[in-house]
């Protein structure tokens, strides 16, 4: 800890007065927009009229909606997907990275490179690599033996090609923090355990893992924060289709709301999300209480 | 034996970090070699030119005389503006109020620091549809204003989460010393504990500016023509009447380009910006 | 991070009470604030007499359009002739089309900023005239021009019944009690555009269009005879759908607005286009993803050899612009087409709205209009404008259809965007062989009837 200037706190007002900045943003950017939102999802608002007070109208036509529940599902593919595979692709080139020593510089900065790119520009590499005719990653499964698949106009693929592009763009970032994770294992418990005879394998699954899961679990929560925010690729790759079937939720309220002009369902889907994350970090955060003490 | 065992291994490390490596960074290098081809070598893998005749044209007279928002340099500057303004305000703010945090017993003292870190946790669309309502009605669509002041909440829960780490390793002791001497509080923070934060503002600022220079949901929602930033014009004009893939290669060049050498260059500060807390030591 | 005393957890819900009651207060406060009540306007037939003013107006307009190159020769003209004229001077915003729609509606909210719009017709001016925001411009009209100067088929799509505030069938041809929300400016439509030294005789029907496709057609040189948008999203391949549901006799809304498309005629029209894709294989394989740009991309590229694209999408300078020619679309029932557009329309809550006229009248005017038409090759309106196009060209084509009686108009609904969207997914489903046309269809109305139940307009 820094310290606490507690002596010089006389009317201990300064804090406050040093926080108001922070505070004045944060309630008309938050505070204020999400209870207006709140608001607004209790009438019948759209962009061609206006029939005044519904109450909860708007809630149960959301949450019967069969779109909206499809956005979910859709959503749920997407982040268990991608967090998996970003997981433990991360792990193995944290491992892996671990070894090298030459060229650590280099290597994390080319590393890096794909984070600090707008999404709407990855979007659009992989809108070229995925086209069926002349996308690399068509001319290059055949060489390996591969079919040739039609990425984003068959519902089977697209999803998970919208996933891919999230994994490419953001493995890099669990691998530096699980590698971080990784070098910040003290050597000596692994020399300890060498010499009461431990293979690699098994000091990998008891001093490693465990080791790391602090650092995995922000990686993870990072992560999941970031997958449920995901809008950018969707417009580029696939804008929603085909069908439904990457109507990711942020680009689906979004779409509610503004094309199809559904001003205040669109406020209620928003409320519902907030509460959904709500819970769900609810529950990671007691997690974390439990597994940390 | 052994020896040879592990330099295998090791040879093989270095293998599979290769092919690791040219998996995340051929993409944007094939991408960017787009940019330096003619239309009709887009398709081939290699190209049978190079030429630079997308940037002259992006930069100085736009590629379609019917739009005039593909010249390029207006996208450019919205962006560079919109991204450092905000960048600066949220900064400034959470500066102040990590420090608040960290040095003062207040009332509330835990209950912001959680409830500004698990803003971090609210997807933005939340908080899009009712501001667009809300500057739709007030008619800021489309202001530089009105997307800058937006721009600055993203940044609050990074920037705040970092620096306040950064302000528990920077003694209070310091601020102290210079009290006693006869400094005032605010002479004293901007004096004494300002300077070693510098390492903590450079890492939380260039987050917190690449956050902002790459944003595209508010930027494509709250505005039209006026205050496009970059990747709205790469979304929207682009395809304005082809799907021009040198054109959208050289917009996204010069998008990329000067934040991937930027990023070489600060690349420690990234990296430890975002390892940050990561690591509870 | 200290962790919180236990003794919290109670309080903790007493809190969270509190502070949701005060979230719907503020949100309470902010929006009695920021929106007086609107109430939904009642559309009344208007006979508010607006006299024409004697006296030069003087003042500024604000103009909205999206983005042509007629737009650009109208401010070189506003600058040389009209200003001067007038004494009015004119702020023009154009946007690019794919900002347009987004731009013009949320400039309905509140008062409006812009004197003039040239609002269009399918996408915003609908929800427009569904709101009360535009003025009705009868009086105006029948006073400054004849109603017979104008291509029926497009007068009839900014003229509305009396009284009603929507059209399931686009049209009002009835032009002594209509009420006239707009003036028409710019029309577009869906010619074929072909290959002349491929396609001998351009097809007059589908079925010619398919024997002349299946021979052209060769995979392995990556050469098709047909191309369509197939793309769900931003109406794309209800473009397609809609030009061949038209052709094979169906129509989107009977007038009740109940769903009319899932009869024989739209089951086989639908069959027809998802044929084309999945069992003649005539059109490139990734059509399902394809949007309006990226299939004259195909067009331009000379890798398929016929296209119905928007008539007023430029071909530019390549070099099948010299081998390619545009004509009607084919002929089923109906012609194979749909006509959409820009009107001139004035809000209701301009500031300057004789200002706003006088610009529509000068814009409209014979002098200027032989510019625009004549030497920039811009849409047709009035009747005295046929004489300058040329046979062949898009402009001469896209006349020809809108002049006829039979052509498509889509709905006047102001949630076009909302039904559109909900259609296409699943005949894009249908198109991709996901499911049977038959069941696409039966979904597709059942989605459109609870589109148009949720907006109430049902």
């Amino acid at each position: 800890m820094g310290g606490i200037l507690s002596k010089k706190n006389p009317k201990g007002f300064t804090p406050y007065f040093l926080l108001l900045p922070m505070l004045i943003v944060v309630f008309s950017l938050f505070v204020y927009p999400v209870s207006y939102g709140l608001y607004i999802s209790f009438f019948d608002i759209t962009g061609y009229y206006n029939r005044g007070f519904v109450g909860l109208d708007n809630y149960i036509k959301v949450i019967s909606s069969p779109s909206f529940l499809n956005s979910l599902s859709v959503t749920a593919i997407y982040i268990s997907f991608a967090l998996t595979v970003e997981f433990l692709f991360g792990l193995c080139l944290a491992i892996l990275l671990n070894k090298i020593t030459i060229g650590s510089g280099l290597i994390k900065t080319l590393m890096i490179m794909p984070m600090v790119i707008a999404p709407v520009i990855v979007g659009l590499i992989f809108r070229l690599m995925y086209d069926y005719t002349y996308g690399v990653i068509n001319m290059l499964l055949p060489v390996v033996g591969l079919g040739k698949q039609n990425w984003l106009v068959q519902p089977q693929t697209a999803i998970f090609a919208i996933a891919g592009v999230d994994i490419w763009e953001w493995t890099p970032f669990v691998t530096l923090i699980l590698l971080a994770g990784i070098k910040s294992i003290p050597l000596d418990l692994y020399e300890a355990s060498s010499i009461d005879g431990a293979s690699t394998f098994s000091q990998f699954r008891y001093i490693t893992l465990p080791l790391l899961k602090s650092s995995a679990l922000v990686a993870v929560i990072f992560n999941f924060m970031r997958l449920i925010r995901t809008f950018d690729v969707v417009v580029m790759l696939t804008k929603g289709g085909p069908g439904e079937s990457t109507n990711l939720i942020s680009y689906y309220i979004q779409q509610v709301t503004i094309p199809h002009m559904r001003l205040s369902q669109g406020a209620a889907m928003t409320q519902l999300l907030l509460l959904l994350v709500g819970l769900i970090s609810n529950v990671y955060i007691i997690y974390i209480r439990k597994s940390f003490g | 034996m052994v020896k040879k065992k592990i330099k295998i291994s090791l040879l093989l490390a270095y293998v599979l970090t290769l092919f690791a490596l040219a998996f995340f960074v051929f993409p944007i290098f094939y991408y960017v070699s787009l940019s330096f081809r003619y239309e009709k070598d887009v398709l081939n893998f290699f190209p049978t030119e190079y030429t630079l005749d997308n940037y002259i044209t992006l930069l100085t007279k736009g590629v379609h005389e019917e739009s005039p928002y593909d010249i390029f340099y207006r996208p450019l500057l919205n962006s560079i503006i919109i991204a450092s303004t905000s960048t600066l305000i949220t900064i400034f703010v959470t500066v102040l109020a990590a420090y608040a945090v960290d040095r003062f017993r207040f009332k509330g003292r835990n209950g912001i620091s959680f409830f500004i870190l698990s803003l971090y946790m609210t997807p933005p669309i939340v908080t899009l549809i009712p501001l667009w309502d809300i500057a739709a009605t007030l008619h800021l669509i489309d202001t530089h204003i009105f997307l800058i002041w937006c721009y600055t909440m993203f940044g609050i829960p990074l920037s705040f989460w970092m620096l306040r780490s950064f302000v528990m390793t920077v003694p209070s002791i310091l601020e102290e010393a210079a009290m006693v001497d006869g400094c005032s509080r605010f002479r004293a923070l901007i004096y004494v504990t300002l300077p070693l934060l510098r390492p903590g503002i450079a890492a939380a600022s260039i987050l917190v500016f690449l956050l902002n220079w790459g944003e595209y949901m508010f930027a494509g929602t709250l505005t039209s023509h006026e205050a496009v930033t970059i990747p709205v014009a790469i979304a929207k004009f682009g395809f304005w009447l082809t799907v021009d893939w040198t054109t959208m290669a050289t917009m996204s060049a010069i998008a990329m380009v000067p934040i991937l050498i930027l990023a070489a260059f600060i690349q420690k500060y990234i990296v430890s910006g975002l390892t940050l807390g990561a690591v509870r030591g | 991070m200290s962790s919180e005393p236990k003794k919290v957890d109670r309080r903790k819900f007493i809190y969270a009470g509190l502070g949701a009651v005060a979230l719907v207060a503020i949100g309470a406060a902010a929006y009695v604030a920021m929106n007086p009540p609107v109430v939904t306007q009642t559309v009344t037939t208007s006979t508010t007499v607006t006299g024409t003013s004697t006296t030069k107006p003087g003042g500024s307009i604000k103009i909205l359009s999206w983005q042509t190159p007629i737009d650009d020769m109208y401010k070189k003209l506003i600058q040389e002739d009209f200003t001067p004229k007038t004494g009015i001077t004119v702020q023009y915003d154009t946007v690019p089309w794919g900002s347009y729609i987004e731009k013009n509606l949320v400039s309905m909210k509140g008062k409006s900023e812009y004197d003039l719009i040239m609002n269009n017709t399918e996408w915003t001016m609908p929800a427009w005239v569904y709101s009360g925001g535009l003025m009705p411009l009868n009086n105006r009209l029948k006073q400054d021009f004849k109603v017979d100067d104008f291509l029926p088929g497009f007068l009839g799509i900014c003229a509305y019944p009396p009284g009603q505030k929507v059209k399931p069938t686009g049209y009002y041809l009835n032009f002594s009690d209509a009420v006239f929300y707009g003036v028409p400016y710019w029309d577009d439509a869906q010619p074929l555009l072909y290959r002349t030294d491929l396609v001998p005789e351009p097809p007059k029907n589908w079925d010619e269009l398919l024997s002349i496709a299946q021979k052209l057609t060769n995979p392995d040189k990556k050469f098709y005879g047909y191309v369509f948008q197939g793309q769900p999203k931003a109406g794309q391949l209800y473009d397609a759908w809609f030009a061949v549901l038209h052709g094979f006799g169906a129509d989107i809304f009977d007038d009740k607005l109940n769903p009319a498309f899932n009869t024989s005629e739209g089951i086989e029209g639908t069959q027809f286009l998802v044929d084309l894709y999945l069992k003649y294989k005539v059109v490139p394989p990734d059509t399902p993803a394809l949007d309006s740009t990226a299939t004259l991309d195909y067009y331009k590229g000379g890798f398929v050899a016929m296209i119905i694209p928007w008539g007023n999408s430029p071909l530019g300078d390549v070099p099948v612009a010299k081998v390619s020619k545009y004509d009607i679309a084919p002929v089923g029932k109906r012609v194979s087409a749909r006509t959409a557009g820009a009107a001139f329309t004035i809000p209701s809550t301009a500031s300057n709205p004789d200002g706003a006229w006088e610009y529509i009248k000068w814009a409209l005017s014979p002098q200027i209009r032989a510019k625009i038409v004549g030497e920039l090759g811009a849409p047709v309106v009035l009747k005295s404008e046929l004489a300058y196009v040329k046979q062949g060209s898009n402009a001469w084509a896209v006349a020809q259809e809108v002049a006829r009686n039979d052509i498509g108009v889509n709905p006047a609904i102001p949630n076009l965007t909302e039904v559109s969207d909900a259609l296409s997914v699943p005949l894009n489903q249908a198109l991709i062989g996901q499911i049977s046309v038959k069941e696409a269809l039966s979904q597709a109305e059942q989605k459109v009837k609870d589109v148009m139940k949720a907006a109430a307009l049902l």
